[in-house]
C-alpha cells in the first residue's frame, strides 16, 4: 500500500463502527418475496417459452369446430356464474402475508412448509426468513390471538 | 463481477432477463432478487430506519428494475457491479418514502447508540467519541465512507452510484478521512 492509499484508508475500528451504524439488520418477509416472484412471472409472461412455441402448431391443426366453440363458451359462462362467483367472495378476504402454504391461516405449518422448501432448494428461502416467521407465529400464539 | 462459484453471475442473470424465454427470465430475475435483496434493504434502512417502509422500498426497487427488461423496457446492460445500479434506485425510493412518512434521513446530531445494529461498546468513552466524530462528518462524506468501506465499492463505482464526478468522490473521501484523522478524540486510532 503506497502513501496515498494509507492516507485514504480507514482504521478497522472506525470501519466496524460505521458498518454497525449503516447495516441495520432487517428481515425480508415472505410477502415481499411472493410479490416480487409474482410480478416477475407476470412481467415475463408475454415472452414465448419453448414449451408454448412447440405447442402452438398442434393447437392450430386441432382447430375446434365453431359449433363446439359456442357450446364451450356457454358452458364456461355457466360455470363462472355457479362456481367461481362464490369463490370470488373468498378472494376479497384479507391476505395473510405469512400464509406460506396457502391454507388460509398462519400457523407453525407455514414455517414447516418454508423449511421443506428450503431443504429442497436452499437458494429459494433464507433461514432467517424461516426463523422470523416462526418467531412471529410463536409470539402470536403465546398471546392467544387467533388468526 | 464474475462469481467464483458455479452459480450464474449477475451478468448471466441479467442477460437471461433480457433475452431468455419466460420461464428462464423469471427464474433469473428471482435469483437476482434473492442475491441482492438484503443489500437493498440495508441501503433503505440507512434512510428510513423502519423495517416496514424499507420492505416497501425493496419492492419498489425491484419493480423498477423489472420494468427495465423487455417487454416493457428496452433491456439492461450490466457494465458495473449490480449494487452500483441498485444503490441510487434504492436511495431515491428510500428518500421519497422517508419524506412521505416524515421520517427524514438521519440528522447529524442523533445519538448513534439509539440506532439499531450498534454493537456493545468496547470502551464507552471511545465509542461515544467515535460516534460523534462520524456524526460530525455530515451526510455526504459519511455516505462516501460507507460506500467505500462498508459496501466495498471502488471509487469509480461510487462515482457511478452517486452520479458525481470521480474527482468529487476522491475529494470527499480525502476530506472525510482527514476530518477523522484530525479529530483529537479519535486520531489515535489512525496510529494503531
Amino acid at each position: 500500500m503506497n502513501e496515498a492509499d494509507q492516507e485514504n484508508d480507514l482504521p478497522r475500528r472506525i470501519a466496524e463502527r460505521l458498518a454497525a451504524r449503516e447495516n441495520a439488520v432487517t428481515v425480508v418477509t415472505p410477502h415481499v418475496d411472493a410479490v416480487i416472484k409474482r410480478s416477475a412471472a407476470e412481467h415475463f409472461a408475454g415472452r414465448a417459452s419453448p414449451a408454448r412455441v412447440a405447442a402452438e402448431p398442434r393447437r392450430i391443426r386441432r382447430a375446434v369446430p365453431r359449433r363446439w366453440a359456442v357450446g364451450a363458451a356457454a358452458a364456461a359462462v355457466l360455470i363462472t356464474l355457479l362456481v367461481i362467483r362464490p369463490a370470488g367472495e373468498l378472494g376479497r378476504a384479507p391476505v395473510l402475508t405469512d400464509d406460506f402454504d396457502g391454507s388460509g391461516r398462519v400457523d407453525i405449518l407455514d414455517a414447516f412448509a418454508m423449511a421443506r422448501t428450503r431443504a429442497a432448494d436452499p437458494a429459494q428461502i433464507d433461514q432467517a426468513d424461516i426463523d422470523a416467521l416462526a418467531a412471529r407465529i410463536v409470539s402470536v400464539q403465546a398471546g392467544t390471538r387467533t388468526l | 463481477m464474475a462469481d467464483s462459484s458455479d452459480r450464474p453471475s449477475d451478468d448471466e442473470l441479467v442477460e437471461a432477463c433480457n433475452h431468455a424465454d419466460a420461464d428462464a427470465a423469471t427464474r433469473a430475475f428471482e435469483a437476482l432478487y434473492r442475491r441482492h435483496r438484503n443489500y437493498v434493504l440495508r441501503v433503505a434502512m440507512r434512510y428510513v430506519r423502519d423495517a416496514e417502509i424499507a420492505a416497501d422500498v425493496l419492492q419498489q426497487t425491484f419493480t423498477y428494475l423489472l420494468e427495465l427488461f423487455p417487454p416493457t423496457g428496452k433491456g439492461f446492460q450490466l457494465t458495473a457491479r449490480m449494487t452500483t445500479y441498485l444503490y441510487p434506485v434504492a436511495k431515491n425510493f428510500a428518500i421519497s418514502a422517508a419524506r412521505k412518512h416524515r421520517r427524514f434521513p438521519i440528522s447529524d446530531d442523533v445519538v448513534l447508540d439509539d440506532l439499531p445494529g450498534a454493537p456493545p461498546a468496547r470502551s464507552e468513552v471511545e465509542s461515544d467519541d467515535l460516534d460523534r466524530a462520524l456524526a460530525r462528518l455530515g451526510a455526504d462524506r459519511r455516505e462516501i465512507l460507507t460506500l467505500r468501506f462498508v459496501d466495498d465499492l471502488s471509487l469509480e463505482e461510487i462515482a457511478q452510484a452517486l452520479e458525481i464526478p470521480l474527482g468529487t468522490v476522491k475529494s470527499r473521501l480525502h476530506l472525510a478521512i482527514k476530518a477523522l484523522r484530525e479529530d483529537p478524540k479519535i486520531k489515535d486510532l489512525f496510529d494503531q
